[in-house]
Parts: C-alpha cells; structure tokens; sequence
C-alpha cells in the first residue's frame, strides 16, 4: 500500500563515502526541487507502469532506482493525465497504481527509490545487503556495476574463494553516455553504491526486476530478472540489474 | 525600375491570374540595393495589389516590417513574388511611370526571374539499415541568386532501387545494404527570360546509400590499457588490466554509421586455447551472452567497450607476472548485422584482432 509520504523528505543517508570522493551536496536539494516543482499539464501513456516512471524520471531529470516485479508476460498499460499538479504527485499517483509498491524511505538523498513495500524489511533483498568497502578508480560506470553484480554474487551464492588456478575476463560495450569515475564507499549497501553510480555520470536510473513468482537461493536471497527476456537467470550470475540513460527505454520485456 | 522625385512618380501593380487565393508580395529595392521596402498581401482571383511608390516616400507610410523609404530617394527596382506558389506563379504584373513635366507616361514590365539548376540534399546520403529521413529539393532562384526548398512542389519521389532505399514524399527508408539514386520531379519557371521563364520539369537528385554494419574501428585517441595490477573479481583475485576504447560502426564501404543502433556481444571460448583457464566472461548484457539488453551507440555511431582480465594465473611469488594467454572469439550484434572479432587475452594486455 502506498504510504503517501512527503518526498522532500525522503530518504535517509546511506553507506559513508570516504572524503574526496563524496557526491555534490547540491544533488539532494536539486531533488526535492524537482520534486516540488509546479506542473501545470501533464501526461503519460506508456506500455507499463515501469515505462511510466521512466518516462517521468526522463522528463523531469530524476535520478531513480526502481526495484520491480515483473507481471509475468501481463501487458498493464499506464495511461494518466494531471492539471496543475506538482511532480511529487505525479509520482505519487503513478506509485499508487501499483498495489504493494511505495516510494522507499531509505538509501541516500539523492535518488528517488519505487519498490515492493515488502521489501524493505527483506534480509533476502540484495539491494539491502552491505557489500563492505567498494572502491571505483577511473572505472567507466557499467563496468564498476559489473563488477558490483558478481560482488554481490558471493553474497547470494556464498562461495570459497577460487582453488583451481584461473581467472575471469570480459568485453562490456556501453553507450557514449557512460564516464570513467573514481569513489569509495565503505560499508554501503548495494542500494548506497546503486545510487552513486547512478548519479555519477550519464546513467541515470538503476532497475532490479523479480520474477513474477519469488524463489529464492539457498541462501535466502530473492532471485533477481532481466528486463529483457522472461529466461531464468542461473544462481551463478545472479544478481542481476541495470543502469540506464534517461530516455525511450529499448528492448524491455 | 521605379522613379519619383518632383516631377515622376511611379505605380505597380500585382494581379492575381490563378484560380486560387495566394499572398502576393511587391518589394521595392534603393541604396543600390542594400535597403528594401516589402508590402504583403493576399490576393483572391482577380484581385489587384498597388503601390504608388510616390504616395509611399511622401507620407512615410510604414512597410510590413514598420520600416519607409527616406524622402530623399528617387529611385530604385522592385520585385513581385508569389509567397504561396514557389516554383510556378499565379501573379501577373504592370508598372506606370509618370512623368509631370512633359505630361506623359511610360509602361514597363519587370523581366521574369526563373529557376535554373537543381539539388537533391543531402548528397551523399546516407542511412543505417532500418532507419529513415528527410530529403530536400532545391533549385536555384536567379532572382537573388539563392537555392529555394521546392521540396513541396516535388512529386513522383523515387530510388533505382526500392528494395535499397524506399523514398516515398521525401522520405527515405533505408530498406537494406546498398546505393541508389534517389531522384524527385518538379515543375519550375526556368529563367529564360526571353521566352517569358517557361514552365519545365527539373529533376533533383542525389546518392543514396543503406549502410549496414559491416566492421568496427577504434576511435582515435581513445584507447588505453591500465598498467597490469592486482585486482579481484567476485572470488577470483589475481593481476590483469583494462583497455578502454571507443569503436565507430563502420558501414560496407568502411564508411561511419552516423545514427543509433543496439548492439551487444557474445564471448566463446576457442577450443584449445585457454592457457588463463579463463572460467566466464563478463559481456555486454547481464547473463553473460545474452542480449539484447537496451544498450545502444550514440547518434555518431559510436560506443564504449571495456576489455578486462583478472586471473590467478597472472600473479606469481607476490609479483604480477605475464604467465598466460588465452584466444576467444567475439562477436558483436549490431542492429541485426553480426561482426566477428578476436580476442587474445594476455596478463598485461587484451589484442582485439591482433592489435
């Protein structure tokens, strides 16, 4: 159920960042700014509530992390109109279409978080799990990302550190929009660390998708979806996320 | 020519010959040129537009613009157009100049202004596989000696080859990988002043091109390899490096691809030539090899890759050590098109095709 809360307040601090490498402290003001901002007509037709929500993030320039569960192969069209309103309420509303979603009261000031309600309180949620120091030196932002996913993927699938010699190796292609950037966070949860990366260049809004039914790996946690096929994802590369540009989103399924 | 002072004055006069309404437009040059003086109008069938140029310069009597003609000019040209109807007009023209000393009149007639020469743009034109844009069809006013958009009056639009390129109302669809002349058909006044600019057709063309992702580039200046260090992947921990680069589609011809396309990639392994017992590969799209997953190059065509190693078998005695090698082959997916690359993952470096 939503929880009709005042998003100028949202949001609590998350993870510590180390000095030197802190986010502008503007970022959060510039938010509630946004968040407030007067709108005098306004509309969203979408192919889904989470299109809608891009859409209302693109076009209102907030940075966003969305968790979402997926509706199993259901076209629910978004379709809404607002008359003087403000952006806040435009999220609102949007939010309260979604039974069981809220606008998240936790993580750091600078990112709007929508999620399952139910999942705040969720140790199997790996968006609230603390990954410790993560340190990014001159890192293009899908790269540090990726690198995140398979951190956190020693915490979704404990495993003993490599005994057989050998490594891991990769190509990860990403738009012109993308930056090298340089940040540490200690003790920050994925969600903290989500949120940096997101606001630190051109990748703006950061998705964990579910699938429609929950399972979860024998360690507790829930396992994550991709955005862009309904194929289950193997417990050895879960989890799994995305960053995305403000924009048309391409591909979502 | 018009000409007023205390003795001359001068009238001009549109008409409208068309069967239908269109805005007539009589401007009046002096300075040498340099200054103008326009009165708009729109003319139903048969309708007149004047200007007694005299009346005008006497009464300071503003223009369309709130500008008038300083009383001490006397003389000057003129031009009429027809807003409405660019490459074939519908007004017809007179001109009376009188002259009060000796009493009497002359008529005159402006020469007609015609269209010479014409332009397909933008030529070359090109397009990658799947996307579409506009065409422009101009000729050459040689009244002001500029290139007019006549794209509105341009029919029967069509390429050599429609399977390659699809140009339908200016539009064209690039269909699939190949070049064709695009080409329009327009009916213009060409400037034969002689025979009073008769009505001829022009046909604009240009060269179409359908691109289709053919290979990949490095963007000059772009790529750059970290020094080999230690670093940790997930449970592997080891010595590698990083190289970042910047590619450029380029099209069959080795030609950019200037437009946004989708792409990802896939990573296998070559039988045989695993010397880093690489384990997995980190690819494009969230599984490994799978796509695509929304990722898409910018409007110039360009994209980021981030090429890593980090493996145990690089890291020996406390020292990061250049031990091993491993041979893949990637193939990215470009807007359908597959492009094949190789790759050689080494301690201290990553070649992509040898380099």
């Amino acid at each position: 159920m939503l929880r009709r809360l005042s998003l100028a307040a949202i949001l609590l601090l998350g993870g510590r960042e180390i000095a030197g490498s802190r986010q502008q402290p503007s970022t959060a003001r510039t938010l509630q700014g946004s968040l407030a901002s007067p709108v005098g007509s306004y509309s969203v037709d979408a192919d889904s509530t989470l299109v809608a929500l891009i859409k209302v993030a693109t076009d209102f320039k907030l940075p966003m992390g969305i968790e979402w569960i997926k509706r199993g192969g259901v076209v629910v069209r978004y379709n809404h109109s607002w008359q003087v309103t403000t952006v806040s309420t435009i999220i609102q509303d949007i939010v309260a279409s979604l039974p069981g979603y809220e606008v998240d009261s936790t993580g750091t000031r600078s990112v709007l978080h929508v999620r399952p309600s139910a999942f705040q309180v969720d140790n199997g949620d790996i968006v609230n799990a603390h990954v410790g120091l993560f340190q990014v030196k001159n890192e293009l932002v899908e790269v540090a990302s990726r690198r995140l996913q398979r951190l956190a993927g020693t915490i979704v699938m404990p495993r003993e550190a490599s005994q057989s010699p050998g490594g891991v190796a990769g190509s990860v292609g990403t738009g012109v929009d993308d930056q090298k950037v340089t940040f540490t966070i200690e003790d920050g949860t994925v969600r903290d660390i989500l949120d940096r990366l997101c606001l630190a260049a051109g990748l703006k809004i950061w998705i964990v998708a579910y699938p429609a039914v929950a399972t979860r790996t024998p360690a507790g946690f829930l396992r994550t979806a991709s955005l862009y096929n309904d194929l289950p994802i193997e417990d050895r590369w879960q989890p799994t996320w995305n960053l995305l540009p403000w924009g048309t989103p391409r591909d979502l399924k | 020519m018009w000409h007023v002072d205390g003795s001359h004055n001068s009238l001009i006069t549109a008409g409208n010959g068309g069967s239908n309404a269109t805005h007539a437009a009589v401007t009046l040059f002096y300075n040498r040129g340099k200054s103008s003086y326009t009165i708009e109008k729109q003319l139903e069938p048969g309708e007149q537009i004047w200007a007694d140029v005299g009346d005008i310069i006497r009464n300071q009597i503003p223009d369309k613009n709130g500008k008038t003609i300083p009383r001490e000019v006397t003389m000057g040209s003129y031009e009429l157009r027809d807003l409405d109807h660019i490459g074939v007009g519908y007004l017809y023209e007179g001109k009376l100049v009188i002259d009060k000393t000796w009493g009497h009149g002359y008529y005159g007639c402006a020469g007609c202004c015609g269209y010479e020469g014409q332009q397909m743009l933008p030529n070359p034109f090109s397009g990658g596989v799947g996307t579409q844009g506009n065409n422009t069809a101009e000729s050459e006013d040689m009244c002001s000696n500029s290139w007019v958009d006549v794209t509105a009056e341009t029919y029967d639009w069509a390429t050599t080859n429609s399977d390659i390129v699809n140009l339908a109302n200016a539009v064209s669809h690039f269909m699939s990988g190949g070049t064709v002349t695009g080409s329009g058909q327009v009916q213009l006044q060409r400037q034969l002043a002689r025979e009073e600019c008769p009505v001829e057709g022009f046909e604009p063309q240009n060269t179409q091109t359908a691109q289709v992702p053919t290979s990949l580039s490095i963007v000059s200046g772009t790529d750059s390899t970290s020094p080999e260090a230690k670093c940790s992947a997930g449970s592997v921990s080891g010595c590698g490096v990083t190289r970042t680069l910047v590619y450029q589609v380029l099209d069959q011809s080795g030609v950019p691809i200037n437009s946004s396309m989708s792409f990802y990639d896939t990573i296998t392994n070559v039988s045989g030539k695993n010397g880093c017992n690489l384990t997995g590969y980190t690819t494009t799209c969230s599984p490994q090899n799978s796509g695509p997953c929304g990722k898409s190059t910018g409007a110039t065509g360009q994209f980021q890759d981030s090429l890593s190693i980090c493996d145990s078998l690089c890291y020996s005695g406390s020292k990061c050590t250049t031990g091993c090698s491993t041979a893949a082959t990637q193939t990215w997916y470009i807007n359908g098109s597959q492009i094949t690359m190789s790759l050689s993952y080494q301690c201290n470096k990553v070649l992509v095709n040898g380099n």
